[in-house]
């Protein structure tokens, strides 16, 4: 089941085509202002850049999760979803892992752009960043999922998401902001490993609190 | 088959559900009548697990579906008062998905034949959110062709249709129901709703107010009493 949901929500995606281009649009506007904005020095550019970088994804991140709910509430296509003997533990998960997806599509054609923008020079190696950056796009969906599930029935689930959203996050944000400082300024994993651990334990907590309590908070 | 007991729920502190109990049997098709706002369609929610009750329990086929597994919700199929459909899809994408979500794996010939006995060939690959209300109403109701149901909850399925649909409607309420299932609508018309069911369940002020065959004597009276 998980499979066919996953490939239904890939599919609405594909059609809808919102909740990517949404946030490529707000991440790809949202840079724009920045490289106007920081017309520092390289090296004051190469310190912010994390910083700037997760502050970009968080806003971008808060629009698609939102209407990634969004398109389900249009029509009350939710009702008829959860109403089907499906589990939602796995309706939790397929979501959390399109999400994940569009997540990483997005960063995928707005990362060139920045480290052009911004005047960025290359990292000497590209893993430990993408395992950083991805198990942050974990985390992120992770907990928007759960949010944005417990918002989507709220009259204002536009303005709930957000004030829910980024007190939640703040913690990961730090730690991915950390994490991808020490990758971008070569330091040994030693130097940055506790925000890479704190990464991970929120990817787990967080999944783990979807999973289970996606079926309680989905019901009205 | 259903039974549903004790059942409470309260918007905004305001007890919409006072104590709702009742039991349904295979063969029933039962018409859940009441003024607006008096919490029918609450009440399918409940049942279909959408909304969850303040107290109270939902048996189907002998298991509380409130409080175990999702897969002893197979058999139960709700079509609410919303197209409850993605509007991006079309009506036979949305036919198949919701298909595997109620673990049905229908032909893409079943999905055809079925959408042209609605009236919806010529719309079968156009997105749901260009059709009309009734075509709307008319592919929700195709749905029930589609997924192997016994206990179904639907909610005015007369909703947007002309003349003509209403009497197909009809038709296939009546033809839905083999004896071993149990149909439970929501309906506003007093004279259609009584005619096509077997028994009458009335909501006012959140309970059960009559619970009745449909062909009891004075049974007519009571409702209107209490409707006006």
């Amino acid at each position: 089941m998980l499979s066919v949901l996953i490939k239904k929500e890939l599919f609405v995606e594909l059609r809808n085509k919102e909740v990517v281009f949404s946030m490529l649009a707000f991440g790809a506007s949202v840079l724009l202002i920045f490289s106007f904005s920081f017309n520092g020095n390289p090296k004051t550019m190469h310190e912010i850049a994390p910083g700037l970088f997760w502050t970009l994804v968080l806003l971008s991140s808060s629009l698609g999760l939102h209407r990634m709910f969004g398109l389900e509430k249009d029509f009350d296509a939710f009702s008829s979803l959860i109403a089907s003997p499906v589990d939602r533990s796995i309706i939790f998960l397929s979501k959390w892992i399109s999400g994940f997806i569009f997540l990483s599509i997005t960063e995928l054609l707005i990362v060139v752009p920045f480290f052009l923008f911004l005047g960025l020079s290359k990292p000497m190696s590209i893993f430990p960043g993408l395992f950083i950056v991805l198990s942050g796009n974990l985390g992120i969906t992770a907990v928007g999922v759960l949010i944005s599930g417990l918002a989507m029935r709220a009259r204002m689930s536009a303005v709930l998401l957000p004030v829910l959203l980024f007190p939640l996050l703040t913690p990961l944000l730090i730690a991915c902001v950390k994490s991808t400082a020490g990758w971008f300024n070569a330091n040994p994993l030693e130097f940055y490993q506790i925000w890479v651990m704190i990464m991970i334990t929120y990817v787990v907590i967080f999944g783990l609190a979807g999973f289970t309590l996606f079926d309680q908070i989905t019901e009205e | 088959m259903l039974s549903v007991s004790n059942i409470v729920k309260s918007f905004n502190y305001k007890k919409i559900l006072n104590d709702i109990t009742f039991s349904l049997s295979n063969g029933d098709t039962v018409a859940l009548l009441g003024k607006n706002g008096v919490g029918k369609s609450t009440l399918l929610r409940i049942i279909a697990k959408i909304n969850a009750p303040d107290n109270g329990d939902v048996f189907f086929q002998n298991k509380n579906i409130l409080k175990s597994k999702s897969s002893t919700r197979q058999g139960i199929y709700y079509c609410g008062h919303a197209p409850g459909l993605y509007p991006s899809l079309t009506a036979e994408e949305n036919l198949h998905y919701f298909s595997l979500f109620h673990q049905c794996n229908p032909s893409l010939t079943l999905i055809q034949t079925t959408l042209k006995d609605y009236e919806l060939s010529n719309a079968m690959n156009k997105p749901v959110k260009i059709f009309s209300q009734g075509m709307m109403q008319r592919l929700k109701l195709a749905f029930i062709e589609i997924i192997n149901w016994k206990l179904l909850l639907i909610d005015e399925p007369f909703s947007g249709l002309d003349i003509s649909g209403n009497d197909f409607v009809q038709q296939k309420i009546s033809s839905w129901q083999n004896g071993e299932r149990v149909i439970l609508f929501v309906d506003h018309n007093l004279d259609r709703a009584v005619d096509i069911s077997s028994r009458v369940l009335l909501m006012d002020k959140g309970k059960i107010a009559i619970d009745e065959k449909s062909n009891a004597n004075g049974l007519f009276d009571k409702i209107t009493r209490l409707m006006h």
